[in-house]
């Protein structure tokens, strides 16, 4: 099945399984993901996709099945995988700047007493000025709109200088020039030969954004370029039931969109 | 007063050490307690190292603070452990295993406290002090410990201030980049179990979460600096301590004294003079306690930018300016 043609995985998931309390979220999750793509992963509510980037970055435990990065397991590569959480998992009355948050990017690198020092501030200065937030450097965060927090946090994770990136529904409750800012920077760090895997919710945009969508409902529907898998038999299995789901589940994204 | 704040007096000396000591320990892991929403977690071990101390003090019939310290670290770690298992295997919530432990460990505490009153065996003088605590009987061997305990705590917060903040604000970014997070939040639990353990002489083991959780939540209305509220905590629990030490050390007849000034000046009777005078110096903890609601009250109150009157002056500003704006656009 491997095309000899198709560039290396830099992240191999095999045979994942998860489960909350005992009852499995995650079915025999097999799969590779091929290095500089923009991946999304789609599914309706329930089917897992946080859970398997939860998984994926060790942060719950998995019944089985292994996760490797560049060839060798995660604990070893951890400074190659970059993390946006939910906006919503944090306090945002936390007593923290944005350039505070920007800079725990960096901690991953720095050993115990070390301080961020000159060069992590001024990385932490150009990842602000990449997102577009570099006037509110000083700002404590809870002032921030949720645009302006998602920035942040990709901010903080383009400070990890990672190779892969895991997103947790960045586009989630945005306004529309943070979600265009956010795809042109995701195009930007493709261009770099960074990998990202999105946790997506919005089936209209899906196959304008990502070069490869994972689709998900406890077991891996499909995964592939988006040509072959954006499609109505597929998203079906993924979504369940009726034929007219699809454009359900569209008007109702479309519905939900401000 | 005077007499005080010159510190000449060796025991007075000894117990403004240990007060400023406590204040660091309990002023800086409060803040780590506050954010991550463990207040309640302060409270329940609070309570759960009476008994630890009452059989502390049963090893030797008496106040030996090693044994006390012992004592109070091993019933401490118990209760803790208990709250985790409780959490863990059944259907309640934290609040709920927090509430049972804190209640039930504080029960066998009491019984345990009467069993030595009734004792034959003496030395129990003293004891009750634990409750509300008596600062000023701290004594060199106490300081010693104290002292020892806090360089822990301090070294402990300093080596790992940036991985408790990450770990504090967002706990799933902070083990993605791979730091054992559990592991920090034991270490943190353990830190606060020592600094609770070491603050009982002085404070009680019935207020003692307010020495962990008040100066943190003052600072935190007045800073949005996770260091400088870490700084301004411990400078108000430090402060609370020392001049709650002052208050309550004062003698009755001095604390008198000022009331008889007091009540002259507002023209009281001589009858209800003498019924307001003290027999004896109240014990520290509610003292400091008492200090530590001032200094809250006064921040929530007048907090440069979160205070309920800067607010409302705030407000008051914003309207007049809107009003005034209307005014001149209809004239």
């Amino acid at each position: 099945m491997t095309d000899p043609n198709s560039p290396p995985a830099c992240v191999e998931i095999h045979d994942l399984t998860v489960s909350y309390d005992k009852k499995p979220v995650l079915w025999n999750i097999d799969v590779s993901f091929p290095e500089g793509e923009l991946i999304g992963v789609i599914g309706p509510n329930g089917a897992g996709k946080s859970t398997l980037i939860k998984a994926v970055l060790g942060l719950i435990p998995a019944d089985s099945g292994w996760v490797r990065v560049y060839g060798e397991p995660l604990a070893r590569q951890r400074r190659l995988v970059g993390y946006v959480p939910q906006r919503e998992s944090v306090d945002w009355d936390f007593p923290v700047t944005v350039r505070d948050v920007v800079l725990m990017g960096t901690y991953g690198r720095l050993g115990l007493l070390q301080r961020p020092g000159k060069i992590e501030r001024d990385l932490a200065d150009r990842c602000l000025a990449d997102v577009g937030m570099a006037d509110y450097r000083d700002r404590q965060i809870s002032n921030l709109s949720g645009g302006q927090r998602q920035r942040v946090f990709l901010a903080r994770a383009l400070a990890q200088q990672s190779k892969v990136y895991f997103m947790d529904e960045p586009f989630v409750g945005v306004d529309a020039a943070t979600e265009s800012a956010i795809i042109a920077l995701l195009r930007t760090m493709k261009r770099e030969g960074r990998t990202v895997i999105v946790v997506h919710h919005d089936l209209q945009t899906a196959p304008d954004y990502f070069d490869s969508i994972l689709m998900l409902n406890m077991r891996l529907v499909a995964f592939g370029p988006t040509a072959t898998v954006f499609i109505p038999e597929l998203l079906q299995k993924t979504y369940g039931g009726r034929l007219t789901i699809l454009t359900e589940a569209a008007e109702r994204v479309a519905g939900t969109r401000r | 007063m005077a007499r005080f704040w010159s510190f000449q007096d060796g025991s007075v000396r000894t117990s403004a050490a240990a007060m400023l000591l406590l204040g660091v320990s309990c002023g800086s892991l409060g803040c780590f307690v506050v954010l991550r929403r463990l207040s309640l977690v302060g409270d329940s071990l609070g309570h759960a190292v009476l008994p630890g101390v009452c059989l502390g003090f049963m090893v030797t019939w008496s106040k030996n603070p090693l044994w006390l310290f012992v004592g109070a670290t091993v019933t401490a770690t118990i209760a803790s452990l208990l709250i985790g298992t409780i959490q863990r295997n059944t259907r309640l919530k934290p609040d709920v295993a927090m509430g049972l432990v804190l209640s039930g460990f504080f029960g066998v505490g009491l019984m345990l406290l009467s069993l030595i009153q009734n004792d034959s065996r003496g030395g129990q003088g003293g004891l009750n002090q634990f409750f509300f605590g008596q600062a000023a009987a701290i004594s060199a061997k106490d300081l010693m410990l104290i002292a020892g305990v806090t360089a822990v705590i301090v070294a402990g917060v300093v080596v790992t201030f940036k991985e408790l903040a990450v770990s504090s604000f967002d706990e799933g970014f902070a083990a993605s980049l791979g730091l054992p997070t559990r592991r920090i939040h034991y270490f943190l639990m353990a830190l606060t179990g020592m600094a609770i353990v070491i603050s009982i002489q002085a404070v009680g083991v019935v207020l003692l979460s307010a020495l962990l959780i008040t100066p943190a939540a003052t600072a935190l209305l007045l800073t949005d600096k996770l260091p400088r509220m870490v700084m301004l905590s411990v400078l108000f629990a430090a402060f609370a301590g020392i001049v709650g030490l002052n208050v309550s050390s004062l003698s009755a007849e001095v604390l008198n004294g000022f009331l008889d000034v007091v009540l002259t000046q507002v023209g009281r009777s001589g009858l209800e003079l003498s019924a307001s005078r003290m027999s004896t110096s109240p014990p520290t903890g509610p003292v400091v306690v008492l200090i530590l609601a001032m200094t809250f009250l006064t921040a929530l109150v007048f907090s440069p930018r979160y205070g309920v009157a800067t607010k409302l002056f705030r407000r008051w500003i914003r309207v007049r300016a809107v009003r005034n704006g209307m005014g001149g656009a209809s004239e």
